[in-house]
């Protein structure tokens, strides 16, 4: 649980490159551990958690006392202290079996447990993506078009390890406290075909490699109070911690500094999180937090309510709230990545500082109703910006974001529909942002990390944003999903998908997707391209991609995608008319 | 909550329906709206001197309501100088600022000079299509784009301040340039606002006298310029569309500042004669244009009767001129050559003009190798600073491709720069054709344009400290003199003596050297719009004329740099 929520933060880098999320994020995404991961995420560590880590028995590193053998030379019985040192089976470096270091049995006395989790996770990965040549070029005698070419190479690996100390009791009591600290060791390189890419100065070629230190994971939790005979509590986490607020990540999913009240009630059917973050910056290349202020704060508040109408239907209320000040808060109101390139403010119309406030109130859920799969969620946003970067104006946001996905499972085979559609702005220089953003989503949705239009960042070439954000569905406009700015004068997307899951062995799982997409609004793509008639037709996104677990646990972890993008008339017309496509391959070895 | 979910539901048919709508549909051209107006200057719409005076009393009675006398210059779409009137208590003189040392920057010149360059830089660079001001043009022409973002490329128009200098042998017929042109080129100074009647770019207003002849290094701050605030006042009545001024205008995404105030309202003007102040030259009537029409490839456009022919009716080609070296470039395939260029123009979207899918307007100049304008067309409403701007560039590519690049150098006085581009092992002796992206790129403060650390000066620059856009390296040391002399004087040409680059280098994209059997033979320059579309159409006018790929400029590599040949828009056709 702990690596999980460490490693699922999505990583991503400027300009063309986007960190990726580690393999596990990409089997989260796909849907592996939907009904788990994502909803522990949301919902407050429930005693199971304590129960997991605790049942097995424990290893007899811990040998009967001399009074107990004297006893025992005096009765027929073995007396031992606890029940924790019932047998004897593991070795320390055996996770499958007793093991002190997996909090299998107590550190010391007869509740503090010590848990450690050490994850290598590798990427490689091999994509076309719109690229301009830029003025000094990588090669003589091209040609003076515009776009270059777009191959490029990715490999990152992390090194995760994770230290966590709680004392916990039984299978329903929540942990009194815990402290946990996760430390990650990152490298990237990045190979391109074009110059001014890895970085914004073009003697820097056309490779980057980088390496960082983060802790993704830095906490302390203590169990507040309990409010019900049937172990309902109260407890506080404060530190760097992983969050998603929903269950599809579709507003905020990131490991961040903050202060979060989280529990439940009425015998665990509710459950709820009451938090607040004050942001890190984070690492352009890596993804990961760094060690500076983001100058934006987000308070989150959600409610689930579990069998809601329906048996196995889990629904939530959710209210979120960013308060964005990079414009005030950054030196002379600019931030650049560490590659050079201007990210806050973003750069595009104006280029001016500018301060967020942005409201989201939701509603969503996850479960099913019969047989029937159903996981939606919808969200209104409110709120303002001090001066809208696109509308060149102060502008007032309403926004809605609506998705939702349909599956029935056949034995083996889950097939699925799924619908999102994310606000465009048909007005970009009035006062009103009609545009759908996210705080920092992370999305699991409609192929996920699988699918091209939501793995790869796509840049909105001749601009310094994005078009598309690596790990997010939304054509939001931003200069970096995890360094820049929400913009809500964007051209909104409308999808549909189609895909099918399939459980072809025990060990080997796939997962096949088609999306097409459209833009609702091209104005705004009009407006800052200085380019009229862009069509809305963003294209069609296949995508097929395989988990392998060799040996049926989560400690070796092997994924595959491969995602073919056929542009539309709209893709075309600002992008690149040919075919793009990415494929990777990802390891992930837990301990 | 409610209301929320049935406003989501409605929007999510109406992006469907409109993504059906338009997704049925082909590839649209956008229509082109712009040029459809009768030109400024053409006898039916032109500034009156009444409406000088008109447009003069309203600056003025706003710089009297603010209690700062000012210098204020109108002047016509072609840089006719209509009126200039010095308010009682305006300051003389006005001081380069530019944040460098050296080059002009520090020196003082007379304001009412100020004044004309800034009404002319808003007269030469706004058309049907844009409208812009001295406030846009100091966004284009930093070290640095948007000015205030580092590290970045400079600004688009890097160096183009240094053009339409009464230097200049590039000037309109009945518009003679000792007189007419700007005294201190184009100004970067807010202060500078075009002037419109019924959507026809009719001329500038430009105000000085805060001391200072600067540029806006923060686009961001909005801070407040009296002299804008004054010139404001001066275009009430002949204010830019608000559909084309420059901040309804995004280039590479970024939009293009116009004014940071608005005209302000209720304003009580003074009669111009009971203004208290010298007119320094009494409103005078525009008069009739320099340009006549003429079809180049089927475009129609205008030529000016000192660099072509003109033809007796509109729809026939006009007469350029052939080379008188032996091998160069005949008349015919000079006409060849702009007709090239004029059909890319029609069908390339222009970066700088509304409504959107509006087609670019460029000047098109071809130049012989000794730096003679061959040919030199423009295309209907293509802004007037193209004129001499294309004739730099053109002449410039030339320049520096020419196999006598290093002697002429040395033979005007600049053999510094000759050291300091041999220090980067660049060849100046005919061995490598240079665009004039290359050269600007080379021209850089900082060298290459991008770099955050690590860096000095490209070789024909001044490094930062000393740099600024009035000192800005060899494009300056080469007019400098001439510059100041023209100041008080006519002059033949900017250069010291007689040369192949008699208007000045210009050292922003948008010309390529023409070779025929791969002997230099000249250059094509084109300027009006984007510098992308300025290469693109550039590489149109020059087929059958391009410089064999071996030798080209991005063969070379300087500090670890490739250097650029030409850069094309995206999708330039659509």
């Amino acid at each position: 649980m702990s690596r999980l929520a460490l490693v699922r933060t999505s990583l991503s880098a400027p300009v063309a490159l986007w960190l990726l999320t580690t393999t596990v994020c990409l089997l989260v995404d796909a849907g592996l551990f939907r009904a788990t991961l994502r909803a522990e995420d949301a919902v407050p560590e429930s005693p199971a958690t304590t129960v997991e880590e605790t049942r097995r028995l424990p290893d007899g590193r811990s040998r009967p006392t001399e009074a107990e053998l004297e006893t025992h030379e005096r009765t027929d019985f073995l007396p031992i202290r606890d029940r924790w040192r019932i047998g004897y089976t593991g070795r320390w470096y055996d996770p499958y079996n007793q093991n002190v270091l997996k909090g299998d049995y107590p550190l010391f006395g007869q509740d503090v447990f010590f848990s450690f989790t050490a994850v290598s996770d590798s990427l490689f990965e091999a994509r076309n993506l719109p690229t301009p040549q830029g003025a000094s070029r990588e090669t003589a005698g091209t040609s003076g078009d515009f776009f270059g070419r777009g191959r490029q190479l990715f490999f990152n690996q992390n090194f995760i390890a994770s230290f966590e100390l709680f004392q916990g009791s039984t299978a329903f009591r929540p942990r009194d406290f815990a402290v946990r600290i996760s430390p990650v060791i990152n490298y990237t390189y990045l190979n391109v075909r074009e110059r001014g890419i890895v970085n914004i100065d073009p003697r820097k070629g056309v490779t980057r490699q980088d390496n960082q230190v983060a802790f993704q994971e830095l906490f302390v939790e203590k169990k507040l109070a309990d409010v019900s005979r049937f172990f309902d509590f109260v407890s506080v986490r404060a530190g760097i911690q992983g969050f998603t607020s929903d269950f599809r990540g579709f507003i905020f999913s990131d490991n961040e500094p903050g202060l979060r009240f989280f529990g439940n009630l009425a015998s665990n059917r509710y459950q709820w999180n009451a938090a607040y973050f004050n942001l890190l910056e984070k690492d352009t290349n890596s993804g990961l937090n760094s060690f500076e202020t983001r100058h934006r704060q987000v308070i989150v508040a959600n409610l689930y309510a579990q069998d809601f109408l329906w048996k196995g239907y889990t629904s939530q209320i959710s209210f979120h709230h960013d308060r964005d000040d990079a414009g005030t808060g950054d030196l002379n109101g600019q931030h650049y990545d560490t590659n050079g390139f201007l990210v806050r403010p973003a750069r595009i119309g104006d280029v001016r500082p500018l301060t967020l406030r942005s409201y989201y109130l939701g509603w969503s859920g996850d479960g099913h109703i019969g047989r029937l799969n159903l996981t939606h969620a919808f969200y209104q946003v409110f709120g303002n910006v001090s001066r809208d970067l696109i509308a060149g104006k102060p502008v007032t946001i309403n926004a809605q974001m609506a998705a939702a996905e349909l599956s029935y499972d056949i034995d083996w085979l889950r097939p699925k529909v799924s619908v999102f559609y994310g606000s465009g702005d048909s007005r970009p220089t009035d006062g009103v942002a009609r545009g759908f953003d996210s705080i920092l989503d992370n999305v699991n949705f409609a192929g996920a990390g699988f699918s091209f239009f939501n793995r790869q960042g796509i840049p909105l070439t001749q601009t310094g944003v994005f078009l598309v954000n690596r790990f997010s569905l939304l054509p939001d406009l931003r200069s970096s999903k995890i360094q820049g700015q929400s913009e809500f004068v964007n051209p909104g997307l409308f999808l549909l998908n189609a895909g099918l899951d399939a459980d072809l062995t025990p060990k080997l799982k796939a997962l096949l997707n088609v999306n097409a997409l459209w833009f609702v609004y091209t104005q705004p793509l009009q407006l800052t391209l200085q380019q009229p008639n862009i069509r809305n037709f963003i294209g069609t996104d296949y995508s097929l991609g395989f988990l392998y677990r060799p040996f049926l646990s989560q400690n070796v972890i092997l994924s595959a995608g491969l995602a073919y993008f056929v542009p539309g008339n709209g893709f075309k017309d600002v992008q690149v008319t040919e075919n793009l496509y990415s494929g990777f391959f990802s390891a992930t070895l837990t301990f | 909550m409610t209301r929320g979910l049935s406003t989501s539901f409605l929007r999510v048919f109406a992006g469907l329906a409109g993504s059906l709508l338009i997704t049925c549909g082909g590839p649209l051209v956008g229509p082109d709206m712009t040029g459809v107006a009768p030109e400024s200057t053409s006898g039916t719409v032109h500034l009156t001197a009444a409406e000088v005076q008109t447009i003069i009393a309203q600056a003025a009675s706003q710089a009297q309501a603010m209690g700062r006398p000012m210098t204020i210059a109108v002047v016509d779409h072609e840089g006719t100088v209509l009126g200039v009137f010095r308010m009682t208590g305006a300051a003389d003189n006005t001081t380069f600022q530019g944040g460098g040392s050296g080059g002009l920057d520090g020196s003082t010149v007379p304001a009412n000079l100020a004044a004309i360059s800034k009404a002319g830089t808003a007269a030469f660079f706004s058309t049907q299509g844009n409208a812009f001001t001295t406030r846009s043009a100091s966004f284009i022409v930093q070290e640095h784009f948007p000015p205030q973002v580092n590290p970045s490329p400079g600004g688009p128009l890097f160096g183009v301040q240094f053009s339409q200098l009464r230097c200049s042998d590039v000037s309109r017929t009945g518009h003679p340039s000792a007189t007419d042109n700007l005294p201190l080129g184009l100004s970067a100074d807010p202060g500078g606002l075009p002037l419109y009647k019924n959507g026809t770019a009719v001329g500038g207003i430009g105000v000085e006298g805060d001391g200072v002849y600067t540029r806006d290094p923060d686009s961001s701050d909005d801070d407040q310029s009296i002299e804008e605030l004054v010139a404001l006042a001066g275009t009430i009545g002949f204010a830019a569309p608000t559909g084309i001024r420059a901040d309804q205008i995004f280039i590479d995404g970024i939009r293009i500042p116009f004014a940071n105030a608005e005209p302000p309202a209720g304003l009580s003007t003074i009669q111009y004669v009971s203004l208290s102040g010298t007119p320094l030259l009494a409103p005078i009537d525009s008069p009739s244009t320099g340009f006549n029409p003429a079809t180049v490839g089927g475009v129609l456009g205008t030529v000016d009767s000192g660099f072509a022919t003109p033809p007796l009716n509109a729809a026939d080609p006009p007469t350029f001129t052939s080379s008188l070296a032996a091998g160069g470039l005949t008349a015919d395939e000079v006409y060849q050559t702009i007709a090239q260029a004029a059909q890319q123009s029609v069908i390339t979207r222009a970066a700088i003009r509304n409504p959107l899918g509006s087609r670019a307007r460029v000047s098109i100049a071809v130049v012989d190798v000794d730096g003679s304008i061959l040919g030199l067309f423009r295309t209907l409403d293509a802004p007037i600073f193209g004129f001499d701007v294309a004739v730099q560039k053109a002449r410039t590519a030339n320049f520096f491709s020419s196999p006598s690049a290093a002697g002429d150098l040395t033979a005007l006085g600049q053999s510094t720069y000759v050291s300091a581009a041999n220090a980067d092992r660049l060849s100046l002796n005919g061995s490598i054709a240079y665009s004039d992206r290359a050269d600007g790129f080379l021209s850089q403060p900082i060298y290459p344009p991008g770099a955050y650390s690590n860096f000095s000066n490209g070789p024909y620059s001044k490094p930062l400290g000393t740099w600024s856009i009035f000192n800005t390296g060899l494009q300056l040391d080469l007019a400098q003199t001439q510059l100041v002399a023209s100041l008080t004087g006519p002059v033949a040409q900017c250069t010291t003596a007689p040369s192949k680059i008699n208007n000045g280098i210009q050292i922003f994209p948008g010309s390529v050297p023409l070779y025929k059997n791969g002997v230099l033979v000249g250059a094509i320059g084109i300027s009006g719009d984007g510098v992308d579309q300025d290469d693109l159409i550039a590489y149109a006018g020059s087929v059958g004329f391009q410089a064999p790929p071996e030798i080209r400029s991005d063969t070379v590599t300087v500090r670890g740099t490739p250097l650029p040949w030409q850069v094309f828009p995206r999708h330039p056709n659509l």
